[in-house]
């Protein structure tokens, strides 16, 4: 028994670190008039697939306009895996399923960091996500994400 | 026909582009599909023995947001039918007004929300085989391509993870001949149409379930000369679907009853399962019955039964290249080359094709 925890123990720690790391690997900003600091895996979710248009915590009248990195991106996957539990085929195909449907259209597409920064400056109630190490200006804030 | 098509696509992006004086932009989106269908004798899906190229479609999506309230969107498509000339069809056309998250109102036309695929009857990105089920989708009259009229549509977050979305709509609702079991040519309407859709998203992820209805009238010449007749349509479907890579799960009930004629029991199943990154393995089996309501019609009962297997080889998730194998039993969607054939009713076809959408 000691022998298999000698071996399990280390794998388990990687793997810990593993998802921490993979949970770590985007930032989520703001545009920073935004008047919250925090917001669940969960809202998350449903503001990036537009389920809902509205965040009461936001601020009633303002209208939340999320912005999504490329397709092919890894900081995409890794932020689809940890707020939507799924991969982005999976995102893909449920935008198939809004637009054909003429139930909605997705997000907007951007290429890097810095489009991200920029529109979120640029768009009262914009939120998106940065890859963990970009620097975030003074009109963007930072916000966590919690359980 | 090109030319009609043409002004038809211009006048339509035109209309959205003219939006563009308070919104920032439209969104185009677009879909298209080719299939070689080939049968062991009788003719299935315009296949038959010599094997036929002509399954092609294409079709456009627009959508644009005049503020925050106000979405006008459309859709048209191109279909091959029978081998002839593409025709072009407005799939839908509608203006919503969001009130709420709970409450958005739609009028024009919107694709009917019946049952899992109604609304994306031609996305072929969004399915394991090239083909929708036949049961549900085919010419059983259950489910039509879409309604004209009136509809409400929302959704409610319920405790935790699960919620609620809904639809209720009022109007017109069209099968085309191709949806009509006795072979006619000419198109159906069943008018003052009332329906609805609940479906109902649990905390399992990608687990739904859903049921449907709608009942309407159509209009149809009586038994004395200059009568007419107003015979009900009631349409019921329940469904359930789980949904999440690497598997995907789908099955449909559906029942239609049109008083003095006849009625339609259908249901399938479907499953697929994800190989790696772009393998995808999928099996189904399909079924329609349909009991004519007085038993002396010529003809008797309409039995199809289809088995169906697949492999799909998915580039990305626009485009795919699906292959697959059916064994289909009864004459109600296959027919016979010529009279002596009618004793064998078993049908062996395949159907290669590509389906891709951006």
């Amino acid at each position: 028994m000691r022998t298999w925890m000698r071996i399990l123990n280390p794998m388990l720690l990687a793997l810990a670190l593993t998802a921490t790391a993979s949970a770590q690997q985007y930032k989520l900003v703001a545009h920073s008039a935004v008047p919250v600091t925090s917001i669940s895996r969960n809202d998350l979710s449903m503001l990036f697939l537009k389920k809902t248009s509205a965040y009461a915590k936001w601020g009633s009248a303002q209208k939340v306009v999320p912005f999504d990195l490329a397709a092919d991106s890894a900081i995409r996957a890794s932020f689809s895996k940890d707020v939507h539990k799924r991969t982005v085929p999976a995102i893909k195909s449920y935008w198939q399923q809004q637009i054909f449907s003429g139930r909605g259209t997705p997000p907007s597409e951007l290429a890097s960091d810095a489009e991200v920064l920029a529109a979120i400056s640029s768009t009262a109630g914009g939120i998106g996500y940065v890859s963990g190490g970009a620097t975030i200006p003074s009109s963007v804030k930072q916000i966590n994400v919690t359980d | 026909m090109v030319r009609k098509i043409a002004l038809f696509l211009t006048c339509f992006v035109a209309t959205l582009a003219l939006a563009q004086d308070t919104t920032p932009k439209v969104t185009l989106h677009g879909f298209g599909e080719w299939a070689y269908v080939r049968t062991d004798g009788n003719e299935f899906r315009d296949g038959n023995e010599e094997g036929d190229y002509d399954t092609i479609g294409f079709g456009l999506n627009a959508s644009t947001a005049i503020g925050d309230k106000l979405t006008v969107t459309g859709q048209l498509a191109l279909r091959t039918r029978d081998g002839d000339q593409a025709e072009a069809e407005l799939d839908y056309a509608f203006a919503q007004w969001r009130f709420s998250d709970e409450l958005q109102v739609r009028i024009g036309r919107s694709k009917h929300p019946f049952g899992i695929y109604t609304e994306v009857f031609d996305i072929g990105t969004l399915r394991p085989f090239f083909h929708l089920p036949l049961s549900i989708y085919g010419p059983s009259e259950i489910a039509a391509q879409s309604y004209n009229g009136v509809g409400v549509t929302g959704l409610r977050r319920m405790n935790g993870q699960t919620s609620l979305d809904y639809d209720v709509y009022f109007g017109e609702v069209t099968f085309d001949p191709s949806q009509r079991v006795d072979a006619s040519e000419e198109s159906e309407q069943v008018r003052d149409v009332l329906g609805g859709r609940v479906r109902y998203h649990t905390a399992i992820d990608g687990l739904s379930f859903g049921a449907s209805a709608y009942t309407g009238v159509t209009e149809e010449e009586g038994e004395e000369e200059g009568e007419a007749e107003t015979p009900r349509h009631v349409n019921l479907g329940v469904h359930a679907e789980y949904s999440m890579l690497p598997l995907t799960l789908r099955a449909e009930i559906g029942r239609h009853h049109e008083a003095t004629e006849a009625k339609t029991f259908a249901y399938y199943l479907e499953a697929a399962y994800r190989v790696g990154e772009h393998l995808e393995l999928a099996g189904r089996f399909d079924r329609f019955d349909v009991t004519p309501e007085d038993e002396g019609d010529v003809g008797g009962d309409v039995d199809h039964r289809d088995i169906g297997l697949g492999v799909n080889y998915w580039f990305n998730p626009n485009f795919v290249l699906k292959a697959s194998l059916h064994r289909v039993n009864g004459f109600a969607v296959a027919a016979p080359t010529n009279d002596d054939d009618l004793d064998d009713d078993e049908t062996h076809a395949f159907v290669f094709g590509a389906q891709f959408s951006f």
